[in-house]
């Protein structure tokens, strides 16, 4: 019964479309039903922000901004600088700004590090934890380099996983909050 | 469903709980490789699969611009990319998660042999052009490359059922889980009955076609460090074909009715190791058999393939790939009446080994050069270099490429050792002239020399566009040559016409494709698709024979497509697709049009209701005629309905 009714109604949406078609309208979106991945992940981003504490010589001034850095090919498009507009967070505003590769001194809070740019971020990365910077990777492995935060893909929802050591390394003081949600991980020695 | 509905902006103003069940769409690494490769590349994901209604993976294949989709009857195809098109296409690798489906035994791929639930298909990516340095011999105009999902991506249950005029039925199972804490498995069967199309006359052409597959696969993360593929298939398949055996005596020829069986199977199996400097190795084994009855000639083909790829950087600028394969396959055929093999069983051995090296010139632009180095059975070392440029300034959406490529398709087995006659024709009052074909075991390898430009724009948040060209020139193609001409006495008397495979002709190609998808509204999407190909063939100066085994009708100047996808509301999809190829000039083959028409409707979460109208522009009409001995049929306009439930 379902499947005749589904098909007459069918047919009346073909001459209903072949309407509409002809007419050349363009219809008008509703709200689209899926997200992006990386819209979500700048989300996050915004959101660890309010579960870290960085040390005060992280910043020059009360006011300075929270700087989340992308580290090469910028896979958010829009949607980071969006996030955050208009943001503030403990009388912090927002800032995002791109890099090309890993100056000595880093004037940033969060290193966003995608998987192209892994290369980059291995030989840095003990250089990062004195800068205190909380390193955020998307990359297997990443975490277990050195990094202190990394996304996973897990049936199409984010998850991430913590390195604790490499926080208190970088004196970063990550909450509780967060650390609940995480996979705690450990850095991997050489053998 | 609130928060899949919620706006971008709100985002940021949900827990992080709630974010951790926010389903994402994503775009694969790959994905975003494949924007900034220099490579013509198009790429059908799941979404194009289930709104295009096709119910066979070489419909699939018409939504790729480029790529030469015939269908010859209800079960055979001719498929290729930029020409060369003809049952036995041979210049065209498809690979199923890295499995070759490339027949070693004639050099192609039986696509009849090739099936799965088409909703487990991840995408599929077509590459136009050589792709040699990286997948080796016969990937000389492109490569096919189908991916299936993850089991991890796919749980639990799904039936479909789809019945019309032209499919009897269809109906397939798939379930899925997780096995272990880390592990995940779905398992699928699928059987369907395609009824007979029409003949030149109207009549039955006699191609009914019944398959039925089943199979697995099985994802495991064994580690951070390491995951684990293990999958499988068997099939078997019942389908009937119209021949013209070149043994009867034209004009008495006696169209013969024959039944292929065919069955087989293969498990395959990657190990995915990601070492401690973040480089990583992939090694991958699969075995492959078949048995299959063509032209009432029992063959069985068993194939064992072991490849080691390493991906790793080198310094800030190096990303480097090199790889080690061994494939393994025996051939062998019955001695057949209409057709025999001279040696009948051959074993043959491949060996081969490249190293690529992508250098990041600047952050723009990057440099690809890679060789492959393969010895065979039939031609030993062949080799086959490219170099690939791209410049694609970051965060621009643009990118720029070009390339310059060698590739090689060996020699198959049925090219070195086939006797087969082609016809018998009256000649005179006591004579007959019996034409037969011989194999030739000194064939060359076919080769090509390619150069491309391509541009690939995301002009607007909306309209995304991918343009290319190439010149192509060919070298050593087939050709089938006379041999010298023998009288045997008697009555009657016997005028032994034999003739043999050689490499005589040359080609020098050109032509372009261009695509573009158009996000009209979050509503609809079009996207066309446009492909123009210039062949120019010759034979060499020492050649006395002819072309066809090289490129039977010849070249469509002209092939395009169009495809609607629409929303009408969030439950109901209406989608159009138009494809149309110019005439074929051998045997003048007319052009060919094709419209098909979804029209969708989802019932709740779970159940998905659709129907879909193929070939609606004419009652029935030939898309490629006869192939060789092979009859072809009339594709006829025809409806079905299908029923898609998930638990």
């Amino acid at each position: 019964m379902e499947i005749l009714r589904g098909g007459s109604r069918s047919r009346g949406c073909i001459n209903r479309l072949r309407v509409i078609a002809l007419l050349g309208a363009v219809l008008v979106s509703a709200a689209p039903a899926e997200i992006d991945e990386y819209q979500v992940k700048a989300a996050f981003l915004y959101n660890f922000a309010r579960f870290v504490e960085w040390p005060v010589t992280s910043f020059s001034g009360p006011h300075d901004p929270i700087v989340i850095c992308i580290l090469g090919q910028n896979p958010f498009g829009e949607s980071l600088s969006e996030a955050i507009r208009g943001k503030e967070f403990g009388g912090r505003p927002f800032a995002v700004r791109l890099l090309s590769d890993l100056a000595p001194k880093l004037r940033c809070q969060i290193l966003f590090v995608n998987s192209a740019a892994t290369k980059l971020f291995r030989p840095a990365a003990g250089n990062l934890k004195v800068n205190a910077i909380l390193t955020v990777g998307e990359t297997p492995g990443f975490t277990e380099d050195g990094g202190v935060i990394n996304f996973k893909l897990d049936s199409g929802r984010i998850h991430f996983e913590i390195n604790l050591e490499a926080a208190e390394q970088a004196h970063l003081n990550i909450s509780s909050k967060l650390l609940s949600l995480a996979q705690i991980v450990k850095t991997r020695r050489a053998p | 469903m609130g928060l899949a509905q919620s706006n971008t902006n709100d985002l940021t103003q949900m827990n992080l709980e709630d974010l951790m069940n926010v389903k994402v769409t994503s775009v694969s690494k790959r994905e975003q490789k494949l924007s900034r490769t220099a490579a013509a590349i198009f790429v059908i994901n799941q979404e194009d699969i289930r709104r295009s209604g096709a119910t066979n993976i070489p419909d699939l294949l018409r939504l790729a611009p480029g790529v030469n989709v015939e269908r010859i009857n209800a079960n055979s195809w001719a498929i290729s990319i930029r020409g060369f098109n003809q049952y036995y296409s041979n210049k065209v690798l498809v690979l199923i998660d890295g499995r070759s489906a490339y027949t070693p035994t004639f050099s192609g791929v039986l696509w009849d042999q090739l099936d799965m639930p088409l909703e487990d298909i991840e995408r599929i990516e077509v590459i136009r052009g050589p792709g040699g340095t990286v997948w080796g011999a016969n990937a000389v105009n492109g490569v096919i490359s189908i991916l299936t999902k993850s089991s991890k991506d796919i749980r639990g249950g799904l039936v479909t059922l789809a019945g019309g005029s032209q499919l009897n039925a269809l109906g397939q199972v798939r379930y899925g889980g997780a096995a272990g804490k880390n592990g995940s498995y779905r398992v699928f069967g699928k059987v369907f009955d395609i009824g007979s199309s029409a003949a030149a006359d109207g009549s039955s052409a006699d191609d009914h076609w019944r398959m039925t597959t089943g199979g697995f696969r099985f994802d495991w993360e064994a580690t951070s460090r390491d995951s684990v593929v293990l999958e499988g298939d068997l099939f078997a398949n019942q389908q009937h074909q119209t021949l013209r055996p070149g043994y009867t005596a034209t004009p008495f020829d006696i169209l013969s009715h024959s039944q292929v069986d065919a069955a087989g199977g293969d498990l395959q199996t990657r190990w995915l190791h990601t070492l401690a400097a973040g480089s990583q190795t992939t090694l991958q084994a699969y075995y492959h058999t078949t048995r299959r009855n063509d032209f009432g000639v029992p063959s069985s083909l068993r194939i064992f393939d072991l490849d080691f790829q390493h991906h790793l950087t080198a310094g800030d600028r190096n990303e480097i790939v090199w790889g080690l394969g061994y494939r393994v396959g025996k051939s062998s055929y019955a001695h057949g009446y209409a057709i025999r093999f001279s040696p009948n069983t051959r074993t043959d051995h491949l060996l081969s080994g490249f190293i690529q090296d992508e250098i990041h010139l600047s952050d723009a632009v990057s440099l690809t050069l890679g060789c492959k180095l393969e010895h065979n059975a039939y031609t030993g070392i062949e080799y086959e270099p490219s170099a690939r440029i791209a410049w694609n300034p970051s965060g621009s959406g643009h990118t720029v490429w070009a390339t310059a490529s060698r590739a090689i398709r060996q020699p198959a087995f049925a090219e070195a050792t086939v006797d087969t006659p082609l016809a018998m024709l009256p000649a005179g009052p006591d004579a007959v002239a019996v034409l037969r074909l011989f194999g030739n075991p000194h064939l060359k390898a076919e080769a090509v020399l390619d150069y491309e430009a391509g541009y690939r724009a995301k002009l607007t948040k909306r309209v995304s566009l991918d343009v290319d060209t190439f010149l192509s020139f060919y070298r050593d193609l087939l050709t089938t040559e006379p041999l010298p001409t023998v009288i045997i006495p008697g009555s009657p008397v016997q005028i032994f016409m034999p003739a043999q495979f050689d490499n005589k002709a040359r080609a020098t190609n050109y032509g372009g494709e261009a695509s573009l998808n158009w996000k009209v509204s979050s509503r609809v999407r079009i996207s066309p698709g446009y492909a123009y190909l210039h062949a120019n063939l010759r034979r060499d100066p020492s050649s006395l024979g002819n072309m066809t085994a090289s490129i039977d009708k010849g070249f469509p100047q002209n092939t395009f497509q169009i495809r609607s996808l629409m929303n009408l509301s969030p439950k109901m999809d209406f989608d159009q697709s138009l494809y149309y190829r110019a005439r074929l000039p051998g045997a003048s083959t007319p052009g060919h049009a094709r419209l098909d028409l979804r029209l969708s409707r989802r019932i709740g979460e779970a159940v998905e209701i659709s129907i879909v109208g193929q070939n609606l522009l004419r009652p029935s009409s030939f898309e490629y005629g006869d192939a060789n001995a092979l009859i072809g049929a009339q594709t006829v306009r025809s409806i079905y309905g299908k029923l898609t439930w998930r638990f």
